[in-house]
């Protein structure tokens, strides 16, 4: 059960994590990303002038596009400390790279210079401010006018949203943006329009699919995070290979005897490690549903809160496989002291 | 009608350089319908003889008949010889501490793929030792008596024409020895089974309807 936990939030924490990642490009009705060369994900896009904005739209197949910005901002929060804080700026009239779920306020709220919506699962980093808090950004006023739901942070920073003028007004931002999302026309060929885009030439084009991927690649292999907790799962694994395969082969020794019987009335091999296979299976489904119920209830208990636990569909069987997998491999042992047990030993004391 | 017949079973024991002939040419013959003691010391090389009876060692030289069957000493064809031909009784019992008393018996039938029939077989197997009374109970809710009827149930339950028993009533008190003894007895006699006895119990010879002896891994009769 505890390997079954341990890999199964793990797990759901590095899907947590990289759907987080990506959710606010996941989000955004946007066809196309258009973003500086060489933007590896979406938090570390270079900038560009604001005026490529009209040339961009102007492009055949285009039907709107809107800047976007991600920056990070230093608030200085009402008790006084300092924090970073990733900003996403977006054009509060049509919504779009905007929150998708609000908890409390407007879009139409931001509209007021100054103004920023926090999301809920960031109010822990920002020491309980509130709707209606005035803090200071880079040392321009900033007021909290509505809370967001479901856009979780994937870093150390609260994440926060405000309009694309606001973002603006932050440090080297004037006049610039990082990104210019863009919807295809009904029948324009995405092929053809994207390539038209790319001749601008200063530009990664990218659908969103694409920008998706582009992003949680990154931050699986560039940064450590897969490969960490790819360590953890793998040590899960083996943790329960190890704990399973002691328990199952003391309980083999334990009644030798009776298999050496079963042998001696009859039995044959596979007859007694289908035995053995039984009792990994078991052994297997009672540790995965043991303890899938206990990282659904982990996963509930922290839902909401900073760490981000998803469990794709698939997680599921392919826990089960891997539970029985580890089970059945924990049996080997087991089946080779069977295998080997003499049926004559039941003539012994 | 001949049951099983042994004839010059060799074992020999390897052990690094050293080599132990644990049975030298034993032979002998079994029919239905008897009870056949086979006695004598510790050594003697009684069990390695029944082991081989019972196809569970392969023997180093020598042939074993069983009933119209010459047997093929090839380890993947032993245990259908086992479950088909032969019933064991152990002195030391030697039933599924996590099953009942109904299960134990029904282990051979399992075994034979006949699980369907298996209940009603094992009520009349313990029936027949006088322990349909116990059918549900737990192993360790028996005597020893009472464990080895149970053992006895296991053994004549898929019908073996063949009764192998190791030092039945060692682990008995008299009046439970003398109990297993006449169950045996009339095992053979009322239902033509083959009954060899491998033991040190002199109490259990007024049973039989011969006796033979073994020294030296060779058999004699009496």
């Amino acid at each position: 059960m505890f390997a079954v936990v341990l890999m199964l939030l793990q797990g759901g924490i590095y899907f947590g994590f990289i759907l987080s990642a990506s959710a606010v490009i996941d989000h955004c009705p946007a066809d196309v990303w258009i973003a500086p060369a060489m933007t590896v994900n979406f938090e570390s896009a270079w900038l560009f002038s604001e005026d490529d904005l009209v040339a961009i739209k102007g492009t055949p197949g285009i039907l709107w596009a809107e800047g976007l910005i991600h920056t990070f901002g230093y608030l200085r929060l009402p008790g006084g400390e300092g924090r970073w804080a990733q900003i996403v700026g977006f054009n509060p009239d049509t919504g779009i790279g905007g929150p998708w779920e609000m908890a409390r306020g407007s879009f139409a709220d931001l509209k007021k210079p100054g103004t920023y919506i926090v999301d809920e699962s960031s109010l822990p980093q920002l020491e309980g401010v509130t709707v209606g808090d005035k803090m200071e950004n880079f040392n321009r006023k900033m007021e909290i006018v509505g809370l967001s739901r479901g856009a979780k942070t994937y870093t150390t920073y609260p994440i926060m949203f405000t309009s694309f003028r606001t973002a603006q007004t932050l440090p080297f931002l004037e006049g610039m943006t990082n990104y210019v999302v863009a919807k295809l026309e009904d029948g324009a060929d995405p092929g053809v329009t994207l390539e038209r885009l790319r001749r601008f030439g200063r530009f990664d084009v990218l659908t969103r699919d694409e920008f998706t991927a582009r992003t949680r690649t990154y931050w699986a292999t560039k940064t450590g995070i897969g490969i960490g907790i790819g360590v953890t799962i793998a040590l899960g694994f083996i943790v329960g290979l190890v704990i399973v395969g002691q328990t199952m082969y003391a309980s083999t020794i334990e009644r030798i005897r009776e298999y050496a019987t079963l042998k001696a009335l009859g039995a044959t091999n596979l007859e007694v490690c289908s035995i053995i296979w039984a009792q990994a299976a078991l052994v297997g489904a009672a540790g995965c549903g043991s303890g899938m119920l206990v990282s659904l209830l982990v996963k509930a208990t922290y839902s909401g809160q900073v760490v981000a636990v998803y469990f794709p569909v698939m997680i599921f069987p392919i826990m089960i496989a891997t539970t029985l997998a580890m089970c059945l491999g924990a049996s080997l042992l087991s089946i080779r002291r069977v295998l080997r047990v003499d049926p004559a030993m039941v003539f012994r004391a | 009608m001949t049951a099983l017949e042994a004839t010059n079973l060799v074992k020999v024991y390897r052990g690094g350089s050293d080599e132990v002939a644990a049975v030298r040419g034993a032979s002998l013959k079994l029919e239905e319908g008897e009870l056949v003691l086979l006695m004598g010391p510790s050594g003697s090389g009684k069990t390695t003889l029944l082991s081989m009876l019972g196809c569970i060692l392969t023997p180093d030289a020598g042939t074993l008949r069983v009933g119209e069957e010459t047997v093929v000493w090839n380890e993947s064809r032993l245990p259908a010889y086992r479950r088909r031909c032969f019933g064991f009784i152990y002195q030391h019992f030697n039933l599924l501490s996590s099953l009942n008393v109904c299960e134990n018996v029904q282990v051979p039938l399992v075994l034979a793929g006949r699980r369907s029939a298996s209940d009603e077989l094992a009520e009349h197997a313990l029936g027949t030792v006088s322990l349909a009374h116990r059918l549900r109970f737990q192993v360790s809710e028996l005597s020893g008596g009472e464990k080895q009827r149970v053992a006895i149930a296991r053994a004549i339950v898929a019908d073996a024409p063949i009764l192998l028993a190791d030092e039945p009533t060692g682990n008995l008190d008299g009046e439970n020895g003398r109990g297993v003894m006449a169950l045996l007895r009339r095992l053979a006699v009322e239902r033509g089974k083959a009954v060899l006895v491998v033991t040190h119990d002199e109490r259990a010879v007024p049973y039989a309807h011969r006796v033979l002896h073994m020294e030296d891994g060779v058999v004699y009769a009496s």
